[in-house]
């Protein structure tokens, strides 16, 4: 009998053993989260922040964080498809400001994730990038990576402009001649578009012989919609904007026609590079950094390559940094934001309350990223490294605009980029080419319940 | 009897499984698609919308303008690719020192993807670090033949380039396959090169070129990498074939049921001619 109870005992024993044990590892081992990037420096960027994190706060916390790495090309797409699918494999998702409207249906919104003020809040970001990850007034995603756009100018040709009056002269007539405009040499911080062309003809060498550049500016024409948001600043420059009020699209107003003539009057009279229809981001960085173009309106991420004495030996140093005629400057951010259909909410809401902190945000721009916060952009020692942070910030604040968040901002971009490319190209009158595109994006508009 | 026909079902099985898996679900599902109002956002609550794709995809201006392109495309390159291929084979069915090395040269671009081919053009045919335009320049033509007119011809040299390997390899074995008699009959008969080429190897090479210009129209037609790479489409809507119009209906302006109205509409129309060919290919192959 007794050999019964001590069995017994050792029955109880053991089973409580296998129920209890397990239920102690697991509630001690830290709950997986999944969270998608796009390889590139800014997965590179946030991998030091996940490894630090992993280290430092996943025993407290209870998270751990796991970066998934989608290939770049067709990235969104490929996001989007998991999303549609509602597969909880995902519970962060990596989403830009002209994708957002797409993903948010997909997302919880952040309102009550973070606080409500100091660290661990929207607050620490920049407005117009938390602006541009806020769909219906909700923000859906922290911004993690900030863009905007330069005008990026040889300093050496330019401040030789503003000192030699034979050069001063030369280009007043040559904008008399070509523009039929009288303008003087201004400092390019001070630029308007008339003197962003003025200055590109003066610096072309067919229409100014003595000019040290080829061409005067860059652009990038190709039928892409990273392309017209660098048009868009001459839009939003010149008091233009994507639309009026309640979604009436705006792209056949005299703004956006002279917005448009930039472009049309640098192509006409061969201002750019003949190839520019067919340029990107790359393509334009190399008409710069190969010394043929005097200034161009580029993203921000470029300015680290073309100031840096190994890639760039033909021009750096002499590489200046000034707001896009019209001041206006497009802002768009990279973010993450949480998946409706993630199983672990509780510990994704952590790692967003840590991510939206000036301690995190400091860790991801010393590894690379260009955050959206002041207090991690303006650090001067890392100015010293990336000079152009102090004026990313001051830009996106003073000068960023958002063109919408909406669901069709991406076939708005792909319906302006294809109609623009074609006036850019000269293939089509600028006219026609605004009216085609504001009649599309309105019949987009009406199909899609924005517009009566 | 019985056992014999089941174990053939069972060999049948997996191929059919993976041809109605990946063929026949997806083609239905793509017509099914083509009925909805199906966006990426709306994909599991889509509302029925009958003709409706239909009726926007056949009144949408720029679906001729990439059928119109794919089809001068198609024409151009599968005709060259076609005459290079078939003189390459002609110029190499012969002793030759090195013959193997040139063909293994030759046979180098077929080995790119065409993603990558379409980058290595970006670079070789930029105007200030390309080589091409760089020696174009010197000899005094334009500098960037990406730029119009000319980029619609830049992109059918690029094709061509890719892919007259393919054809040169299809007309070299067919015609290394060519029995040396009816060539020698000709000569005795007093023929000449071009009137053997003519009466004798052309015919006997026909099932072989209309299979070769088959294969190629078909991929010709539904390019998409190259183009997609180097002109996007552009400038405006002037290089955008039928598979780079589908691709943006679906994925930039997000009407997967447009999209696949599209693909409907393209697979009704290719299909006559299509069968057609089959049935020619068919018919001529011995």
């Amino acid at each position: 009998m007794p050999e019964l109870r001590t069995r017994g005992f050792l029955a109880l024993f053991v089973a409580l053993t296998l129920l209890i044990v397990p239920a102690q590892v697991a509630s001690q081992t830290p709950a997986t989260i999944r969270m998608v990037y796009w390889p590139g420096p800014e997965s590179d960027a946030m991998r030091k922040v996940v490894d630090w994190y992993n280290a430092h706060r996943s025993a407290a916390d209870g998270v751990k964080v796991e970066m998934v790495l989608f290939s770049r090309e067709g990235f969104f797409d490929k996001e989007a498809t998991v999303l549609a699918a509602r597969s909880p494999e995902v519970d962060m998702v990596f989403t830009a400001s002209y994708i957002l409207g797409r993903h948010a249906p997909h997302m919880d919104s952040l309102e009550k994730v973070v606080a409500a003020s100091g660290e661990g809040s929207l607050q620490v970001f920049l407005p117009s990038a938390r602006d541009s990850l806020s769909f219906q007034g909700k923000p859906y995603a922290v911004p993690m990576d900030v863009s905007n756009h330069f005008l990026y100018y040889r300093s050496d040709y330019l401040n030789r402009l503003l000192t030699d009056s034979a050069w001063q002269r030369r280009y007043s007539e040559v904008a008399q001649r070509e523009l039929g405009k009288a303008l003087s040499p201004k400092k390019p911080e001070d630029w308007s578009p008339d003197d962003f062309v003025a200055a590109a003809l003066f610096f072309t060498k067919t229409i100014n012989p003595d000019s040290p550049t080829e061409f005067g500016t860059v652009l990038q024409a190709k039928n892409l919609i990273f392309n017209v948001m660098i048009w868009d600043n001459f839009l939003y420059g010149l008091g233009g904007s994507w639309f009026r009020s309640g979604f009436q699209p705006a792209l056949n107003t005299p703004q956006a026609q002279k917005a448009l003539d930039v472009y049309v009057t640098i192509m006409q009279k061969k201002a750019t590079p003949a190839g520019s229809t067919s340029y990107e981001y790359g393509e334009a960085n190399e008409a710069f950094r190969t010394g043929k173009v005097a200034f161009m309106v580029q993203w921000s991420a470029a300015f680290h390559e073309l100031d840096d004495k190994t890639k760039s030996p033909m021009v750096a140093g002499n590489v200046k940094l000034a707001p896009v005629p019209g001041k206006k400057t497009h802002v768009h951010a990279l973010g993450v934001g949480i998946s409706s259909y993630s199983n672990t909410k509780p510990a994704v809401q952590k790692w967003v309350r840590f991510l939206a902190t000036t301690q995190a945000m400091r860790m991801y721009a010393d590894a690379g990223g260009i955050p959206p916060v002041r207090a991690a952009l303006a650090n001067p020692a890392l100015a010293k490294q990336r000079p152009e942070f102090p004026l990313i910030a001051e830009h996106v604040e003073k000068y960023g605009y958002v063109e919408t968040t909406i669901a069709e901002t991406v076939p708005i971009l792909e319906i302006l980029a294809k109609h623009l490319s074609a006036a850019w190209a000269l293939q089509v009158a600028p006219k026609i080419a605004l009216d085609q595109a504001n009649g599309e994006i309105t019949q987009l508009l009406k199909e899609k319940g924005y517009l009566k | 009897m019985v056992q014999e026909r089941r174990l053939g079902y069972a060999f049948l099985a997996p191929l059919t499984l993976l041809l109605l898996g990946l063929a026949v679900f997806p083609g239905l599902y793509a017509y099914y698609l083509s009925a909805l109002d199906a966006s990426l956002e709306t994909f599991r609550s889509p509302r029925f919308i009958g003709l409706a794709n239909y009726v926007r995809v056949l009144t949408d201006r720029e679906f001729y303008g990439a059928i119109g392109f794919s089809v001068r495309y198609t024409l151009i390159v599968v005709t060259l690719e076609l005459v290079l291929g078939l003189a390459l084979a002609i110029a190499l069915n012969r002793e030759l020192r090195g013959k193997r090395v040139l063909i293994s040269l030759l046979l180098l671009p077929l080995m790119v993807s065409p993603a990558l081919l379409g980058i290595m053009f970006r670079l070789t045919l930029n105007e200030f670090i390309g080589t091409v335009s760089y020696y174009l320049r010197a000899a005094g033509f334009p500098g960037n033949l990406l730029a119009p007119p000319y980029v619609p011809y830049t992109l059918m040299t690029v094709d061509v380039v890719q892919w007259t390997p393919f054809t040169f390899l299809i007309l070299y074995a067919g015609l290394r396959s060519i029995p040396d008699e009816p060539v020698e009959a000709a000569i005795v008969d007093g023929a000449g090169g071009w009137q053997i080429l003519r009466f004798v190897v052309l015919p006997l090479l026909r099932p072989l070129l209309l299979t070769a210009a088959f294969l190629r129209g078909i991929d010709a037609f539904k390019t998409f990498d190259t183009i997609q790479i180097l002109t996007a489409g552009g400038p405006g809507s002037l290089t955008t074939t039928a598979s780079i119009y589908v691709y943006k209906t679906a994925f930039l302006t997000g009407h997967l049921g447009r999209a696949n109205a599209a693909v409907v509409i393209l697979l009704l129309l290719l299909s006559i001619p299509m069968s057609r060919a089959i049935r020619h290919i068919l018919r001529s192959t011995p």
